[in-house]
């Protein structure tokens, strides 16, 4: 434990030390949402659209029909409190890609982690570490758990700004957006890791992460809000997907029981991803 | 029974035998100079006994306990300082030392004071506060060095931790090693300067190809062989065959090499026949200009057990 904690302040350090590093961290989401703010603008003509469809669930629901989850599979643009039907909120353009960008961000700490222990694996530093009296198990895991602290305090940043700010609304559930935030972070910070099993190089790392977050982030509609039906299908099935739409559930004040639908999933990734990284660990050979 | 004892050891990488059937005791309280081409599996002995690298064969003990069965136990008794600069840059000189020394399970007092005894060790105590992107080599070397030592460990390792740096400094290293060494604590010290290992070790093994080809006090190694010094006499005539023969038929007399005005007597001690070599040469009406003798020291033994090659 101690082991871990060391290392993971020490992560911590490294990362917050650094000015670009820190810069990129805290600026960047807060440059992000201030020029969707700029632009919501336009996006709003986009919601129109949603909004009138709203409206008029809202008075399907009003006119007798129980409120079922089958009656918000729409839920990015459709605003129903399934608790308190009275209350109808829609979700603001800059709720929605505020969302999306909080999501992107977790997910880009995962390379930032990759990179982290990539970088120490050529410095020797990791070498070293591995001379003292402790598993290598443990040094990643200080490591992964120091750059998830990052992860963490950046989400909260995030938040923080985008509240105080941006006035956006991240809903009265908090332990929807603890919790996918947590497992989000989770699984991007087992993707670096699996990743840093498999490659060695930190150009390959970048490719690997600017191609799969963008994708991921395009086909879930977390930069363009219509996409064609067959992405959309495969959107579904992303981390992205999953995390993204549970933020959005969680500003609609949803139940949580309703958000599970996108918990489980997020759950079920990250026990896999852990499984994998298990056996996975066994197979590395970290004297190169 | 305590010390560092390898026993029957093989490495290989992908059916290339690195160390092969290494037998090695390193007793408490001792200094190993570990001696060796560059490749010659100095380093994977090292790493195999800090359990960076599985041992294929063999096992490696410290204090008796096995490096293969319970290597933390085993990391716990040594320090390592690596071949390679392995610290943060990010961190002031002080703040590596800690990071390490915590790492190791040192606190409070006692941290602060190792902390600042290993820095001092090094002479960059007043440089504790520098971040060290701002250090030289040779200055990250040092604290390279400190960062190894700082928990004390009953067993130093060092592979080549004085490359780059500066004869004061390196001086101050080897005393403060000795000091060390005089506190109790056993070293293995790897280095590609002889004159190193000769005033700092009182055991020398020489590493070619992964096996052991010598092992003992510097006395004894010296002993053990039997190498010949040479004698370089600078003569007023030409090769003259005659007294050539003469000296060739000493008893004492491995070879002699007459070129131009030169001759090169390989023999086992000049000392007992040099008396012999100059009469023999005034016989001949043969006068000596100058004369030189070099004596086998542990270079010429290191290079004449290694035959001088040096692998890839
Ligand atoms: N990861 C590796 N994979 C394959 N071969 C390796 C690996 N590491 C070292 N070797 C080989 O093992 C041999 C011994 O290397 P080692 O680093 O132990 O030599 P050394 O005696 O420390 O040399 P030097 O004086 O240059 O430090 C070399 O021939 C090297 O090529
Ligand atoms: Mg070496």
């Amino acid at each position: 434990m101690r082991h871990i904690a060391l290392i993971s302040k020490n992560e911590l350090l490294q990362v917050f030390r650094s000015w670009p590093l820190a810069l990129i961290i805290f600026a960047l989401p807060f440059m992000l949402i201030f020029i969707i703010s700029m632009t919501s603008s336009v996006n709003i003509m986009i919601y129109e659209e949603g909004y009138v469809e709203t409206k008029s669930t809202m008075q399907s629901t009003h006119s007798g029909a129980e409120p079922t989850i089958a009656s918000t599979t729409n839920e990015n643009t459709l605003s129903i409190n399934e608790i308190n039907v009275e209350q109808v909120t829609a979700l603001s353009p800059l709720q929605y890609y505020t969302a999306s960008t909080l999501v992107t961000c977790i997910l880009f700490q995962g390379l930032g982690a990759a990179i982290s222990i990539i970088d120490e694996r050529k410095d020797k530093t990791f070498t070293r570490l591995r001379m003292l009296p402790m598993k290598t198990s443990t040094i990643l895991t200080g490591k992964l758990v120091g750059n998830a602290l990052i992860c963490l305090i950046q989400s909260l940043w995030i938040i923080m700004i985008s509240t105080l700010l941006f006035q956006v609304d991240w809903g009265q559930h908090i332990e929807i957006l603890t919790i996918t935030c947590l497992l989000t972070i989770c699984i991007s910070m087992l993707i670096a890791l699996h990743v840093t099993f498999l490659f060695q190089s930190v150009k390959v790392i970048y490719s690997f992460f600017y191609t799969f977050i963008i994708v991921m982030t395009f086909i879930s509609g977390g930069m363009i809000k219509d996409l064609s039906n067959q992405l959309e299908f495969i959107g579904s099935y992303t981390v992205h997907h999953w995390a993204f739409k549970s933020l959005l559930q969680g500003m609609l004040d949803y139940h949580i029981l309703e958000a599970m639908y996108h918990i489980i999933p997020l759950m079920g990734t990250a026990m896999m991803l852990y499984i994998i990284a298990l056996i996975g660990y066994r197979k590395v050979d970290f004297y190169k | 029974m305590s010390g560092i004892h390898f026993k029957d050891v093989i490495k290989r990488f992908d059916h290339h035998i690195v160390v092969d059937h290494l037998n090695l005791k390193i007793n408490q309280g001792d200094i190993l100079g570990l001696l060796g081409p560059n490749g010659a599996g100095k380093s994977t002995c090292i790493h195999m006994l800090c359990g960076l690298l599985p041992i294929d064969y063999g096992d490696i003990t410290i204090n008796d306990i096995s490096v293969k069965q319970h290597v933390l136990e085993a990391k716990k008794l040594i320090g390592v300082v690596p071949q390679h600069i392995a610290l943060y840059d990010h961190l002031s000189a002080e703040e590596n030392v800690t990071f390490f020394a915590k790492l190791y399970g040192l606190k409070g007092n006692q941290l602060k004071e190792n902390v600042a005894n290993a820095l001092q060790f090094v002479r960059l105590y007043d440089l504790r506060h520098e971040k060290i992107t701002r250090f030289s080599e040779g200055q990250k070397r040092r604290l390279n060095i400190a960062c190894a030592v700082a928990h004390n460990p009953a067993y130093l390792i060092m592979d080549e931790p004085t490359v780059c740096i500066d004869p004061q400094s390196r001086n101050h290293i080897l005393e403060s090693v000795k000091e060390l060494n005089k506190q109790g604590t056993t070293v293995i010290y790897i280095s590609h300067y002889i004159e190193e290992i000769k005033v700092l070790c009182n055991q020398i093994a020489i590493l070619d190809h992964g096996q052991l080809i010598a092992n003992g006090t510097k006395k004894e190694l010296l002993s053990q062989l039997d190498l010949h010094e040479k004698v370089y006499i600078q003569v007023s005539s030409l090769m003259n065959s005659a007294a050539k023969e003469e000296l060739e038929n000493h008893m004492q007399v491995s070879n002699v090499l007459w070129e131009n005005q030169q001759l090169e007597i390989t023999l086992q001690s000049a000392q007992l026949i040099l008396q012999d070599i100059l009469f023999l040469l005034s016989k001949y009406e043969i006068s000596v200009q100058s004369l030189h003798i070099e004596k086998v020291d542990l270079e010429t033994l290191f290079l004449n057990l290694t035959s001088g090659t040096s692998h890839q």
